[in-house]
């Protein structure tokens, strides 16, 4: 992921060496994005400022170090999704959803997860959780009862359906890129516990909220009385972008066979459904379009990314992952079970109260520099531990991940606030229990 | 040119703050007006409250919260719904309904000032003297009328 052209110096700032000076950018930044005091593109960028400016990094090796295929890929589907939502898709499903149960309560919870997880294992989560979290609040209201327990499943479903693909979440996006795991290795490996772990977290959430749940047949009629159909607001567009995310998926299914990267793939979907859209406009209608799709795209998220690829490749020209990944070993001994199970559970732990993204791109050259150790054929456990750590630990609180804020920020808005630590006191022992899964997971798969 | 020199509202409709939504309600109905000026125990202006946002209040927060719903042509009329929002919203407080984007002119506030924030606001716009006292409300037709006036005159 990272290039090396220039030699390492023996002092960059002040007379002191590479190493410190990396290791004091990189925590200062890590610091102040926990911190959430200030926006974290800006934290992430000024990092990567400051790590070229102390000499650590040179601009060319910045320049390698930022990993293009993830901001290509995020970026080209960003822009799929913001052209796609516009057609009312989205709604029509969750409503569609919400009527084939009769809007009975449970099923509706039921439902719902099962649409977030599904969108989120093809789409951002962020994006998922916006889309039906407002259905699910509607349909509440309609049924008058607490949309709580349905907003804690939306998150939980995101985060779980995020796991189970290459696409579905940034953690899975990054490993895939920096190590060349393709969309296909990541449903075999990752859609299975997916799965399992989703029906499994769906028992504690019925004992706790589902079996309790009721709404009279009054309310549910006019959970009935829903029209779908209404929701497409543009059947043409509908058609379209229908058309062109099974193209895209079509071609993460055959990239490898194609010889492209994931980021080729969802920029071509995105700019041939761009394309699509543009045609018969005057060149004045032409720009909007372009325009409005691309200010839709999630900016502070792919320069965030960004500045964090070249903080990380500070570090790690300076040495520090090597340093990092010797501790591990000599932690674990370098066995290669105790060393997935390691970083399994710390994953998960760090997810859940820290942002993932930077802990991935950070660990994954950590774990990069294991090959010798535990072996080049043996690492690909590793990855699968990592992923299904960083993406479920995401689930053990409300900062976890992004997806998780963005729906407590809608909850807030909407005078139904879901609250960190209530939220953490159900949500992290139902984490554990699903890394406990995992971790039987990776045993019996991987290990055995 | 100040505001002083313009007919205002001079009587517009005032109701404690601490009056419930029910009697800010029953005397728009009453008097056919979207505003009502809430007032504290001292008589002190606090805010205008606007049959918007009352209205506001009875949508499905899935709508009206940022990123919420754009469209809920697919709900139909959900006539249940909206009574329940609005039987809820009864014995809440007055203040729940004020409007921010009314924000008070002073009654030196220069015409042209007071011209431009009327193109922003949603309804009139509450005119106070120097102790916060409501003199009067002033509305863009109003503005436009004083203007006619004037252009006739000239």
């Amino acid at each position: 992921m990272h290039g090396a052209a220039h030699p390492v110096a023996t002092e960059v700032l002040f007379g002191l060496g590479p190493l410190l000076v990396s290791l004091a950018i990189f925590v200062l930044t890590y610091a102040v994005i926990v911190t959430e005091r200030i926006n974290r593109a800006i934290v992430a960028l000024l990092g990567a400022g400051v790590m070229i400016m102390s000499g650590v990094l040179h601009q060319t090796e910045a320049v390698q170090g930022i990993d293009f295929n993830t901001i290509g890929l995020l970026t080209g589907m960003m822009v799929i999704v913001a052209i796609t939502q516009k057609s009312g898709v989205f709604q029509y499903v969750a409503v569609r959803s919400a009527k084939l149960v009769k809007a009975d309560p449970w099923g509706l919870m039921l439902m719902l997860a099962v649409v977030t997880a599904l969108f989120s294992a093809l789409l951002d989560n962020v994006t998922t959780v916006l889309l039906v979290a407002p259905v699910a609040l509607l349909i509440t209201d309609a049924l008058r009862i607490s949309p709580y327990p349905y907003l804690f499943t939306i998150i939980f479903a995101s985060n779980i359906g995020g796991s189970a693909t290459l696409i579905g979440d940034p953690p899975n996006i990054m490993i895939g890129s920096a190590v060349g795991l393709t969309f296909n290795d990541f449903v075999l490996n990752m859609a299975p516990i997916a799965l399992l772990v989703f029906l499994l977290t769906l028992l504690p959430i019925w004992w706790f909220w589902g079996r309790k749940l009721h709404a009279s047949p009054e309310q549910r009629a006019q959970v009935m009385a829903f029209d779908e159909r209404a929701a497409i607001t543009d059947p043409l567009l509908l058609k379209q972008s229908l058309a062109v995310t099974a193209l895209t998926i079509a071609g993460f299914v055959f990239a490898h066979a194609l010889g492209l990267e994931p980021a080729t793939i969802a920029l071509f979907g995105a700019a041939l459904l761009l394309l699509i859209r543009a045609l018969g406009r005057d060149a004045e209608q032409q720009s909007e379009l372009v325009h409005k799709s691309f200010a839709e795209v999630e900016w502070v998220t792919i320069f965030f990314f960004v500045g964090l690829f070249i903080v990380v490749a500070g570090v790690e020209k300076a040495g520090a992952l090597k340093l990092a990944a010797e501790a591990l070993v000599s932690f674990t001994g370098g066995e290669l079970a105790l060393t997935a199970y390691v970083i399994l559970w710390a994953s998960a732990i760090i997810s859940a109260v820290v942002d993932n993204i930077p802990f991935v791109a950070t660990m994954i050259p950590v774990i990069q520099n294991l090959g010798p150790v535990v072996g080049a054929a043996n690492l690909e456990t590793l990855w699968w531990a990592l992923a299904l750590g960083a993406c479920l630990g995401g689930n053990g609180s409300l900062v976890g991940a992004s997806a998780n804020l963005v729906v407590a920020g809608f909850a807030e808005r909407s005078g139904q606030p879901i609250r960190f630590l209530p939220f953490m006191l159900g949500a992290f022992p139902l984490m554990l229990s699903s890394i406990a899964i995992s971790h039987f997971y990776i045993g019996w798969r991987y290990l055995t | 040119m100040p505001l002083r020199a313009l007919a205002l509202d001079s009587k517009p409709q005032i109701l404690s703050v601490d009056s419930p939504v029910r009697a800010v309600l029953r005397l728009m109905f009453e008097q056919r007006i979207d505003q009502v000026a809430l007032v504290d125990a001292a008589g002190r202006f606090v805010g205008l409250a606007g049959v918007g946002m009352a209205l506001e209040r009875v949508v499905p927060v899935s709508a009206r919260a940022e990123q919420g719903l754009n469209d809920l042509a697919f709900a139909g009329d959900a006539l249940p719904m909206l009574l329940d929002h609005f039987q809820a919203l009864l014995d809440q407080p007055a203040a729940l309904l004020l409007d921010a984007r009314a924000k008070p002119l002073h009654v030196a506030t220069p015409l042209l000032e007071a011209a431009l924030l009327l193109t922003r606001a949603h309804g009139p716009l509450p005119v106070l003297d120097d102790a916060g006292i409501l003199v009067g409300l002033l509305g863009q037709r109003d503005l436009m009328h004083f203007l006619s006036t004037r252009s006739d005159a000239a």
